[in-house]
């Protein structure tokens, strides 16, 4: 009787595979550009070239190749680990808050990055002398500081450990780190330029090195996310309903914001505060497909990687030679394609 | 599929004040038991005990099992629960809404069967909503909505329905509809029914006992000629209620009294 009859809560795989295909295009123009351009086929072939095996001969210079793959492909890379990040971390947060508002930054990972960043430019020492850059380690215990305070003041609260007791934890929180942080910078003024141009966000020091650092944080993270999934649609119905459906929603908010804090404050500690994108590429997806967050959250992962590269790519050819800062670029370019996304959407979400 | 709801002196409090005080009453299996009294007379928490949704004391038992010793998971195989203004998520189709029943018997990592698929589209066939599958729940009339949580109740297969209120906001015509409904899947798969009433005529039409509560405490428990009655009802709401017959059925009416209409 039921044959025939699909499943409406479905993944179409032409919404899958479209995604991919924007990103997987969205890359090669990302590589292409730049000061020295690289016609699409010898990336592709450079590409191959590297496939065990293989062994295709390209008529790429050495320099060209040390191009490709020592400066744009990490970029590139970070760049897609980085935004896939923010959209899902955006994503499973607005949907355990059940706030369209909620962003990764949203209980204090951005004011505590920016805090712990702000402390290592003052009072680091110069960088050169350390075995490790003590920069990103500062942004990511900040970010991971700054939840865990506003989580165990949320949770302390006798009437209710509900969603929006965390929400207004992360609220006060993030206000004191800002405040602690702003204190600092205006103290230190001639630091004010480099903490202003760690907090707007960079690619630019991309390299493997980066990538390789927060690609165990982002795999685990982006997993659990994508495999969670089907419980933020559970939760939508409110925390009672849920409970009565046999889920605990206190215990599923708890995993959520760990996977996403992990996640942020591993990637926004080799990026910087890069704003706007937790919001616009879940919504956005939300506008052009469906409010499942079996759906939400699988495209906002494949669009939330192009999205930044496309936002980086301007960040560097805009202005040329100097580049824009890339929290810059996302909300001047996010916004108003978002408001046009917004205004012309009969979708879903009305 | 059917078991018999138990309460024994269930006291509830909020904070330091005590909203039920040792409630003790019982619905057979396949039953339907009302329960009524006035605004703020307990019935909702009452509800919110069998769902787990409210710390009690004393104990609940679905065919002799306490309840409150099962896991939340275990409980929602047992109970179904509709709430008095259940949040219908703005953009989330009918489909993935009744499809949320089956959380229950999902894993946490687990994804939906095709069994658990065909079980929704069972119950939206059922409730004659294969049409709506597609439709966004949140735009949907109040009758169509309380159609849609039947539908979610159908799927998540438990024997035991808890209805606060559920046809509280509906109009005369969609709230009959409603509770006929109710009513027939109640007889044709045997679930027990404990809902929530302010109407006192559907109330007496509906179901098969009623428990009268007020101020926390059982007035009156048993078939509804016995608890609704003048007397019983007129010392908890006001006197002015009359139950008149009507060609066989009970109507429960408050009338005007004199000096406010003239």
């Amino acid at each position: 009787m039921n044959a025939g009859r699909p499943s409406a809560t479905r993944l179409h795989w032409w919404w899958v595979g479209g995604a991919a295909l924007v990103l997987l295009l969205v890359v090669v123009i990302g590589v292409m550009v730049g000061p020295i351009p690289i016609a699409p086929l010898d990336i592709i072939r450079s590409l191959l070239n590297r496939v065990p095996f293989l062994g295709l001969d390209t008529d790429m210079s050495e320099r060209t190749e040390a191009i490709l793959w020592e400066i744009r492909m990490p970029r590139v890379v970070l760049a897609v680990l980085v935004g896939s990040m923010l959209s899902a971390a955006g994503a499973g947060y607005q949907g355990v808050f059940r706030n369209p508002l909620a962003d990764p930054y949203l209980l204090g990972a951005g004011a505590g990055a920016g805090l712990g960043a702000t402390i290592a430019i003052v009072y680091g020492p110069a960088t050169s002398s350390w075995f490790i850059d003590p920069l990103p380690l500062a942004a990511f215990v900040g970010a991971i500081a700054g939840v865990a305070i506003a989580y165990l003041l949320g949770y302390s609260v006798r009437a209710g450990r509900t969603a929006v007791t965390l929400i207004l934890a992360g609220v006060a929180v993030a206000a004191f780190l800002t405040a602690l942080q702003t204190f600092l910078q205006q103290r230190e003024s001639d630091t004010l330029r480099e903490v202003y141009g760690w907090i707007l966000g960079s690619l630019n020091t991309a390299g493997w090195d980066e990538v390789t650092l927060i690609l165990p944080y982002v795999t685990v993270c982006l997993a659990g996310i994508f495999i969670g999934r089907r419980l933020l649609d559970v939760l939508a119905v409110g925390d009672t309903e849920a409970g009565t459906l046999g889920v605990r929603p206190g215990r599923i908010r708890l995993v959520f914001v760990v996977l996403a804090t992990l996640g942020t404050a591993a990637v926004v500690s080799v990026s910087g505060l890069i704003g706007f994108v937790g919001i616009i590429v879940p919504h956005t997806v939300r506008f052009l497909t469906s409010a499942s967050y079996r759906v939400v959250v699988p495209l906002s992962m494949l669009l939330g990687g192009a999205f930044l590269v496309l936002a980086d790519i301007i960040a560097r050819v805009a202005m040329t030679p100097s580049e824009i800062p890339i929290g810059v670029v996302t909300a001047m370019i996010g916004a108003p394609f978002f408001a046009v996304v917004l205004r012309t959407s009969r979708g879903v979400v009305s | 599929m059917t078991s018999a709801l138990e309460f024994t002196n269930i006291e509830v409090s909020y904070g330091r004040s005590p909203v039920l005080h040792g409630i003790s009453v019982g619905v057979h299996a396949g039953g339907w038991l009302g329960v009524v009294g006035p605004n703020g007379a307990g019935k909702s928490t009452l509800l919110r005990t069998v769902a787990g949704a409210v710390a009690y004391t004393g104990s609940v038992l679905v065919d002799g099992v306490a309840i409150g010793g099962l896991s939340q998971k275990e409980r929602a195989r047992l109970v179904a629960y509709v709430p008095q203004r259940p949040l219908y998520p703005e953009g989330m189709t009918v489909f993935d809404y009744v499809l949320l029943g089956r959380t229950p018997y999902l894993g946490p990592l687990a994804s939906e069967s095709h069994d658990d698929i065909a079980s929704v589209w069972e119950a939206l066939d059922e409730l004659h909503l294969v049409g709506f599958a597609e439709r966004n729940v949140a735009t949907l009339s109040g009758g169509e909505t309380q159609r849609v949580s039947l539908a979610r109740v159908l799927a998540q297969r438990a024997p035991i329905v808890v209805l606060d209120e559920a046809t509280a906001s509906l109009d005369v015509a969609a709230q009959h509809e409603v509770l006929e409904l109710i009513d027939e899947l109640r007889r044709e798969r045997g679930m027990t029914v404990i809902s929530a009433i302010h109407d006192l005529t559907a109330a007496a039409q509906f179901c098969e006992r009623v428990a009268l509560i007020d101020e926390g405490r059982v007035v009156g428990v048993g078939v509804p000629d016995t608890v609704l009655t003048e007397e019983l009802l007129g010392r908890v709401f006001e006197p002015s209620i009359r139950v008149i017959d009507v060609d066989g059925s009970t109507v429960i009416v408050s009338l005007r009294t004199e000096e406010a209409s003239s």
